[in-house]
C-alpha cells in the first residue's frame, strides 16, 4: 500500500467509525478512556486536542509530520462530537499557517513598530506595573488556556493585588453567570449535551446554533434522521439556518424576550398546570426591592402569582408581538409533564441590558413547570469560546472573582486564596476590579479625569475589534500619551495595531493547554508543534514578568515565606521556568492545575488530577474519587440519580442556594423598554452576530484561504420589505449610522439570514468593516455585560452594487 | 495521480428506496468519490480533489444533491495540498 492508499484507507476508516456511532446514536461510554497516547501511522503522528475555536469542545485528532500539523479528524472518541466536525472545525490545522504570523516582539516607535529582544519586552512590562501598579490591568479571555487564566488571575490578585483583570467573556457570557448564581446560588448549567439526545422539545432562545455551534445542531438535527421525534422551536428576531429545521418559529421585537417568558409563567399558574409538588419541595420565590441586587427580596408565591397576572397572552401579544396562540403553545409544552423540554440561549439573551433577568426567568419557566433534573429537561446556556467556562467561570479571571467561584468581597474566600497562595493574610485585596466596559472606558479617560487604568495588557483576545462603541472605549486611548497597551496575538489584528507594545504568541497545539467547555468538561493537550520565529506561549509570558517583578523587589511577588508567587520545585530544586529555554523541563500547566483543583472543592466544582484528563477526552465535573479510586464524572447536577452531592432522598438539591434550604430561586422580573430603541431619527434595530465560517472577529478564520473565501466580508442583511421601500437591492451599498458611528456594507436580501421589517443584522468578524463603531455599551446592572443585540440605527443607499457598474 | 487532499465524509441518505437508489448510483459514477459500505442510512466516503476549496466545493454540491440529508466532515489531511498559500486578513 503506498502512502496515498494509506491516506484513504485512513479516511474511509474514519468515516466509518463515524457512520456507525451516528447509526448507533451514541458513543460507546468506554471509548471515552481508551487510549489517547500519541501513535504514529503512515509517518504522521497524531495526538488529541481540543479543537481551538468555539465553546462547543469537539475533539480533534490532530496530523504532524515534518514539523507541522497535516491533518486534522473528528476524534471518534469523543462524546461531545463524536467523530464529526464543523467547517471551522476541519481547518483548524490551517489556523496556526497564516503568513503573517506575529514571530518577534515589537515596540512602537513613532508610526512604525521595531523589533526588541524578549528580555527588552519583559523588563518593559515590569517597569510599567512597578510605576503605577494599580493601573496595571489585564484584558483576557475564554480563549485562556486554564493555567494560563489561573496564572494572570494569581499575578493581578495574588501579586499586584488590585484586582485589574477582567475577561472579554463579560462580552458574551457574564449574564448567564449572574443569571445561575441568582437562581441557584452557583454557576454553570445542571445539564449537559446528553439532554440534546432525550428531549422531546429543544427551544432556542435567541440562539442560532446551526451557525454557532454546528456540531451541537447536527447532534440534535440528526435524531429525527433515526426516526426519532424532537420538536424545534426558534424564538427569535430574524430567520436564521436554524429557522429552517425548526417546527415553529416564533418571532419577537427585540428585548421582548422577557414578556414572553413570563407569558409563559403566567399561563402555567393561571391554569395550573404547573409541577406544584416540585415547587413546593424545591422553590422559593424572588423579586427585586427598592434597591435591585443579585440576591433580591423573598416574595410569596401569591405574590409572584399576582405579578405575573399581566402577562396575558393578549398583553404579551401586544408587547412582543408574539401571537397569543404561540405563547399557549409554549405554555401548553411547559405544561405537559410527560414531555422532556431543554431550553439553548447563547448571546442573544447574555448581550442584553436585562440579561441577568431573561436568564432567570428562563430557568424560572423550567423551575415552575418542573421541566429540570431530569435527562432532556434541562435550561442550558451555550458559551462562544473555548474556555469561557473554564478559565473565566471556573478560574475566576473575572474582575470581581477568584478560583473555584469564590469571591474577592468575601473574607473567608479571600482567607481560603491566601492559604492556598501561602499568602500573608490580608494581601487580597476585597474591592472588585473594573469591569470590560468600565476598565477601558478608564484606560481612555485622561488620568485627571478619573482615568485611573494607564497600561493595559491585552491577551488572546481583539478587543479592538470586538468592544461596543469601539472609538469611544480604546481609540480615545491611542490620543493619551501616558496610557500604553500591550498586546500578546498571534496575527496583527485590529488591537496590534493600536498597541505600544506588541508580543508574539504561541497558540493551540503549539503550547501545552486545558481548557473548559459550555457542558463542565475539562479538557488537556500536548504541545505538539514549535511555534514560529520567537512566538511564545501566553502563560511564560506572564511568569516571566512575574519573575522579572520579583527579581526587581515588588513584595507582592513573594509568598509569606518570602518565595516567588509561582515558585515550583522538583526534587528539592527550583526550576527556572521564566527563563523560556526551560520552560518546558517540567509540565508547568500541570503544576498549576495541581494547585488550583484546591480551589474547586469549595463549590463542588471538583476536578480530577491532571493524569486524569490526559487519559480522557474530558470529564464534566464535579469529578469525584470513588471508593476503588477511579474517578468519577457527572451528568446531572443537582439530581439525586447522578450528583453525588446530593443528599440520598433528596431527589433534588440546590446545594448551593442562596436561602441555604435546597431552593432554587424562582424569579419576577417585569418587561421594560430598551436603553434605545428606534425612532423618527434612527428607526431601524441593528442587531450583530456571527456566521458559520467564522470564529468571532475572523483573527483565524480569516486566514484560513477557505474560510476566507466562502466569506470574505461583513454585509448587512435587510428585510425584503424595507429595502424595496428604500430602493435597495443586493450588493447595493448602504450606509448604516447610529448615535455613536457609522459604516459603509453591502446589502444582502433574504440571504443568509432575514431580519424582521424594521431591523437589519451585521456580522462582527469582519475588521476592514467594524460594525462595533456603532454599537451600544449599555450593560446589564449585575452581569456589567453589553448589549449588542439592540441598538437604533438608519439606513440610506448610497451606491450601486459596485459589480452591475463594472 | 497528482497530490490531492484527502477527505473522510459521512452522508446521511434519504429512507426513501428510490431516491436513495438514485443517489447511490450519481455517487457510485463520481470518480472523486470512493464509496464504503452503507450502515443503514449513513454512507462513508472518501473524496479526492483538487484543492481544498474543491473539496468545499463538493460538501456544498453533495448537501443540496437529491436524496442527500446531511454531509459529515470527519477528517481532512492537506499534507499534500499545493499552490493554496494562507494569507492574512489584509
Amino acid at each position: 500500500m503506498d502512502r496515498r492508499d494509506w491516506l484513504k484507507a485512513s479516511a474511509l476508516g474514519a468515516a466509518t467509525a463515524a457512520a456507525t456511532r451516528l447509526a448507533e446514536g451514541a458513543t460507546d461510554g468506554k471509548a471515552r478512556l481508551a487510549s489517547p497516547h500519541r501513535r504514529e501511522e503512515g509517518g504522521v503522528v497524531w495526538d488529541k486536542a481540543p479543537c481551538r475555536f468555539c465553546g462547543t469542545g469537539c475533539h480533534v485528532q490532530v496530523g504532524v509530520k515534518d514539523g507541522k500539523v497535516v491533518a486534522v479528524q473528528g476524534d471518534q472518541h469523543a462524546e461531545v462530537n463524536r467523530g464529526l466536525l464543523c467547517v471551522k472545525g476541519y481547518h483548524v490545522g490551517l489556523a496556526l499557517y497564516g503568513k503573517d504570523r506575529l514571530t518577534k516582539p515589537l515596540l512602537r516607535k513613532g508610526d512604525k513598530f521595531v523589533p526588541i529582544s524578549w528580555d527588552d519586552a519583559i523588563e518593559l512590562i515590569a517597569r510599567r506595573a512597578i510605576a503605577n501598579p494599580a493601573g496595571f490591568a489585564v484584558y483576557g479571555s475564554g480563549q485562556w488556556t486554564i493555567p494560563e487564566g489561573y496564572a494572570a488571575q494569581k499575578l493581578i490578585k495574588g501579586g499586584l493585588a488590585n484586582n485589574q483583570i477582567d475577561p472579554n467573556a463579560r462580552l458574551c457570557m457574564a449574564s448567564a453567570v449572574t443569571g445561575f448564581l441568582a437562581t441557584y446560588g452557583v454557576d454553570e448549567p445542571a445539564g449537559c449535551y446528553d439532554d440534546l439526545d432525550r428531549a422531546d422539545v429543544v427551544i432556542l432562545w435567541g440562539n442560532n446554533p446551526a451557525e454557532m455551534h454546528p456540531v451541537l445542531f447536527s447532534r440534535l438535527i440528526d435524531r429525527r434522521s433515526r426516526g426519532e421525534k424532537v420538536v424545534l422551536i426558534d424564538l427569535t428576531t430574524r430567520h436564521t439556518r436554524s429557522s429552517a429545521f425548526a417546527d415553529h418559529v416564533i418571532l419577537f421585537k427585540p428585548n421582548t424576550d422577557l414578556a414572553v417568558a413570563n407569558g409563559i409563567a403566567h399561563l402555567l399558574l393561571a391554569r395550573g398546570t404547573y409541577d406544584k409538588s416540585f415547587v413546593d419541595r424545591h422553590c422559593s420565590f424572588r423579586a427585586h426591592g427598592a434597591e435591585p441586587t443579585l440576591e433580591g427580596e423573598a416574595i410569596s408565591f401569591d405574590d409572584y402569582k399576582a405579578r405575573m397576572a399581566a402577562y396575558t397572552p393578549e398583553k404579551v401579544q401586544e408587547l412582543s408581538g408574539v401571537s397569543a396562540a404561540s405563547v399557549r403553545l409554549l405554555a401548553d409544552l411547559f405544561g405537559d409533564p410527560a414531555l422532556r423540554i431543554t431550553s439553548l440561549w447563547c448571546m442573544g439573551m447574555n448581550q442584553h441590558t436585562r440579561g441577568t433577568a431573561i436568564n432567570s426567568l428562563v430557568h424560572g419557566v423550567h423551575l415552575l413547570s418542573g421541566h429540570f433534573g431530569k435527562p432532556g429537561d434541562a435550561p442550558t446556556s451555550l458559551t462562544g469560546q473555548p474556555s469561557a467556562c473554564g478559565t473565566v467561570r471556573e478560574v475566576g479571571t473575572l474582575a470581581h472573582g477568584l478560583p473555584g467561584g469564590l469571591v474577592v468581597t468575601n473574607e473567608q474566600h479571600r482567607k481560603q486564596a491566601e492559604e492556598i497562595w501561602n499568602l500573608p493574610p490580608g494581601r487580597i485585596n476585597p474591592k472588585p476590579g473594573h469591569h470590560t466596559v468600565e476598565l477601558w472606558r478608564r484606560f481612555s479617560t485622561p488620568r485627571e479625569e478619573g482615568g485611573d487604568i494607564d497600561t493595559i495588557w491585552v491577551q488572546v483576545t481583539n478587543p479592538g475589534q470586538s468592544l461596543p462603541n469601539v472609538h469611544a472605549l480604546i481609540d480615545a486611548s491611542r490620543k493619551l500619551s501616558d496610557k500604553f497597551l500591550i498586546v500578546s496575538d498571534v496575527y496583527p489584528t485590529q488591537t496590534v495595531r493600536l498597541a505600544d507594545l506588541v508580543l508574539p504568541s504561541a497558540m493551540w497545539v503549539e503550547k501545552n493547554g486545558m481548557v473548559g467547555n459550555s457542558e463542565r468538561r475539562t479538557q488537556q493537550w500536548f504541545k505538539m508543534v514549535e511555534p514560529p520565529g520567537d512566538a511564545r506561549p501566553d502563560l511564560w509570558q506572564t511568569l516571566a514578568v512575574a519573575r522579572k517583578l520579583y527579581e526587581l523587589g515588588v513584595p507582592g511577588m513573594k509568598d509569606k515565606d518570602g518565595k516567588f508567587l509561582f515558585h515550583l520545585e522538583r526534587e528539592g530544586k527550583e526550576v527556572p521556568f521564566w527563563e523560556y529555554e526551560r520552560f518546558f523541563d517540567v509540565n508547568v500547566d500541570e503544576a498549576l492545575f495541581e494547585e488550583y483543583r484546591r480551589f474547586t472543592r469549595a463549590k463542588h466544582k471538583d476536578l480530577a488530577p491532571y493524569s486524569e484528563y490526559v487519559k480522557a477526552r474530558g470529564l464534566r465535573w464535579p469529578v469525584v474519587q470513588q471508593p476503588d479510586q477511579t474517578w468519577r464524572e457527572t451528568k446531572f447536577r443537582f439530581a439525586e440519580f447522578d450528583d453525588p452531592y446530593v443528599k440520598k432522598g433528596a431527589g433534588i438539591e440546590f446545594y448551593h442556594s442562596t436561602t441555604r434550604d435546597g431552593r432554587a430561586q424562582v424569579w419576577f422580573h417585569p418587561y421594560e423598554p430598551p436603553p434605545e430603541s428606534p425612532d423618527d431619527e434612527y428607526p431601524f434595530w441593528l442587531c450583530t452576530g456571527r456566521v458559520v465560517e467564522h470564529w468571532h472577529t475572523g483573527s483565524m478564520t480569516m486566514r484560513i484561504p477557505q474560510l476566507h473565501r466562502a466569506m470574505p466580508q461583513a454585509y448587512v442583511e435587510i428585510n425584503r420589505d424595507d429595502a424595496r421601500r428604500l430602493r435597495i437591492q443586493s450588493g447595493d451599498i448602504v450606509t448604516l449610522e447610529s448615535r455613536r458611528g457609522k459604516l459603509d456594507l453591502p446589502a444582502w436580501i433574504d440571504g443568509r439570514g432575514s431580519p424582521v421589517a424594521g431591523s437589519v443584522f451585521v456580522p462582527f468578524f469582519d475588521e476592514t468593516l467594524l460594525i462595533n463603531r456603532l454599537t451600544l455599551e449599555a450593560h446589564d446592572p449585575f452581569s456589567k455585560q453589553p448589549d449588542y443585540k439592540k441598538c437604533a440605527v438608519r439606513l440610506t443607499r448610497r451606491a450601486p452594487d459596485p459589480r452591475k457598474a463594472r | 495521480m497528482a497530490p490531492m487532499p484527502i477527505g473522510g465524509l459521512v452522508l446521511t441518505l434519504d429512507p426513501d428506496p428510490a431516491l436513495r437508489e438514485s443517489i447511490l448510483a450519481a455517487l457510485t459514477a463520481d470518480p472523486r468519490l470512493t464509496l464504503g459500505q452503507p450502515l443503514g442510512v449513513r454512507l462513508p466516503m472518501v473524496a479526492e480533489t483538487l484543492t481544498l476549496d474543491d473539496g468545499d466545493a463538493l460538501v456544498r454540491e453533495l448537501s443540496a444533491a437529491p436524496g442527500v440529508l446531511f454531509v459529515d466532515v470527519v477528517s481532512v489531511d492537506f499534507s499534500d495540498r499545493e499552490g493554496e498559500e494562507p494569507h492574512g486578513q489584509t
